[in-house]
């Protein structure tokens, strides 16, 4: 089956009200399935270009289509792509957190009984039982990215578009986040994630875009983040382990420790 | 401006906590198991009961069955009487001026003023009455979510532009709060020495053109979320509780009961 294109935008160009300009040439793809990261230091554009692909804001040059169509319904686009801004004090307006699970659904009016399923299985994932009927600003920063996380999620988007998500979660809950957006993706839900810190990165993502203002590189994540001189140059620390690699010149540089262990292991038959 | 800040801080706290009373909404009590229309169809009733009084004995049993109402519902009355408790107090410093204004047979001279009876009969009316109706308003409040409310406001053909805005501006309510309380726990981390009072209101004319400048891009913030998941300017919401149960049944007999008292108050 050939795979859908779910967004193309061409010479994007987005200036603030002050003048500042958030990004300037910057192309962008996305196909159907795919696991993308963008990366970029920060003040870099990312929050900026995420909030385009979105539909929520209308870039000032250039243009983005979605599914292919030359225009699309405002309603059809908020139910199949889903949206996580960078500050979950902002997505987290309700009273309550469960008001918080219930209100995109809502607005999309989806079947009660289809909510309350999702509702139970989300706040089991990302553990928020307790949470629900608290009000979101009582929470820490980590279970507000969880519930904020879990208010996009409730909407069962066909793309996901989430902001640095795991910015402020524990260990713990960011792998079991990872691993359940990867199995989202297993199930066909397209994932962009942006992030200026790159360990996340290789586990969630095939291809990267490397923004800083305008688009400076695009590329599997592999060859991305293992160009040390790309991420210097732009802002970004080389992550770790690929740094380790590098220097010991092992060929395939690793990208993740599983990764590493199995390449130290063949290398040095350990 | 520590001091400043404090009364500010103070004040945006007792909203918040005002506005937080949203949590027993969802307690498994008497009235959150009243279906929404009935139960503000029914308040109303009893605040207008409450105004077409005069009779003390009626104001206070309203009082008392505002208050078993509260217990039955699983919201302890140490968090619920200091919630409302200023209003009825303000209430009565306003009136209280009457107790001399009031024509009629005096009571009791006071500095040179006479106490009227028919001035002290006011006053306690007045406040009780007072006391009575916001007990009643409050006790919809602890017990239903605002979401249910715009909706039930919504299905009795309230103009909905006007439960959409409540709804807006409830939900803003909080943003700001938030962010003003943020502020000022930023600047409580930096300012150290206490300065003079010119230093002071001068750093207040400051807050609070920073307050409005960070509101206004927090709003748009919140605005870009809301539409994130769906809102194309009218909330929707999910119904609670869509038919009526055994908890209505009772409340409104015990409703029923209270409207007996007051004709037999009445004759
Ligand atoms: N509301 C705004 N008004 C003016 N400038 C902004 C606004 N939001 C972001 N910017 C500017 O746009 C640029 C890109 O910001 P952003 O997209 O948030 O970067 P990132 O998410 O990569 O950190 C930055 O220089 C930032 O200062
Ligand atoms: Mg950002």
């Amino acid at each position: 089956m050939a795979r859908d294109k779910v967004i193309e935008a061409k010479n994007l160009k987005y200036r603030y009200p002050d003048g500042t300009v958030g990004i300037e040439k910057v192309d962008f793809e996305l196909w159907s399935g795919e696991k993308v990261a963008i990366i970029g230091p920060n003040g870099s554009g990312k929050s900026t270009l995420l909030e385009i692909l979105g539909g929520l804001i209308e870039p000032t040059e250039g243009y983005v289509k979605f599914f292919g169509k030359e225009s699309i319904d405002k309603y059809e686009l908020r139910r199949r792509v889903g949206i996580m801004l960078q500050n979950p004090d902002d997505v987290l307006f309700n009273p309550t957190v469960r008001e918080d699970l219930e209100f995109g659904p809502a607005q999309l009016q989806m079947e009660k009984e289809e909510f309350n399923k999702i509702l139970e299985g989300i706040s089991q994932l990302l553990d928020l039982k307790l949470y629900l009927n608290k009000p979101p600003f009582r929470l820490s920063k980590g279970e507000k990215q969880k519930a904020a996380l879990g208010s996009v999620l409730a909407l069962k988007p066909e793309v996901l578009l989430l902001d640095e998500p795991f910015s402020a979660v524990d260990i713990g809950a960011k792998q079991s986040m990872i691993k359940y957006l990867n199995r989202l993706n297993e199930d066909g839900v397209t994932i962009v994630v942006t992030a200026h810190d790159l360990t996340t990165v290789p586990l969630l993502a095939d291809r990267v875009y490397l923004l800083n203002k305008r688009l400076i590189a695009e590329g599997s994540t592999r060859d991305t983040l293992t160009n040390a001189e790309l991420l210097k140059n732009n802002g970004l620390e080389v992550p770790p382990l690929v740094e380790l690699g590098l220097r010991l010149g092992i060929n395939l540089v690793p990208l993740t420790v599983d990764e590493a262990v199995r390449r130290l292991r063949e290398r040095f038959c350990l | 401006m520590v001091e400043l800040a404090g009364t500010i801080k103070v004040i945006s706290k007792l909203l918040r906590d005002f506005l937080v009373a949203e949590e027993y909404a969802y307690r498994e009590g008497f009235l959150q198991g009243v279906d929404q229309k009935v139960k503000l169809m029914a308040i109303l009733l009893l605040i207008v009961l409450a105004v077409s009084t005069q009779n003390i004995f009626f104001l206070l049993l309203l009082f008392l069955f505002s208050l078993t109402m509260v217990l039955l519902s699983k919201v302890s009355l140490r968090m619920y009487l200091p919630r409302f408790g200023f209003i009825p107090i303000f209430a009565l410093i306003i009136v209280l001026p009457w107790i001399f204004l009031m024509p009629g047979q005096p009571a009791l001279t006071f500095i040179g003023l006479n106490v009227t009876k028919p001035g002290i009969m006011y006053v306690i009316t007045f406040t009780l009455r007072v006391t009575a109706c916001v007990s009643c308003v409050s006790l919809l409040l602890f017990t239903t979510r605002v979401s249910d409310l715009l909706h039930t406001l919504k299905s009795l053909k309230i103009p909905s532009p006007l439960v959409d805005m409540f709804g807006l501006v409830y939900r803003y309510l909080f943003t700001f709060l938030s962010e003003l309380e943020r502020m000022l726990l930023g600047r409580e981390c930096r300012v150290v020495s206490d300065q003079g009072l010119l230093k002071n209101w001068r750093d207040g004319g400051n807050v609070v053109g920073n307050f409005l400048s960070r509101t206004f891009y927090r709003s748009e913030n919140v605005y870009k979320a809301m539409r994130a998941r769906g809102y194309d300017g009218s909330f929707k919401t999910y119904p609670r509780n869509d038919k009526i149960g055994k908890k209505s049944i009772v409340f409104m007999a015990l409703v029923g009961i209270m409207v007996g008292i007051w004709l037999v108050t009445r004759l």
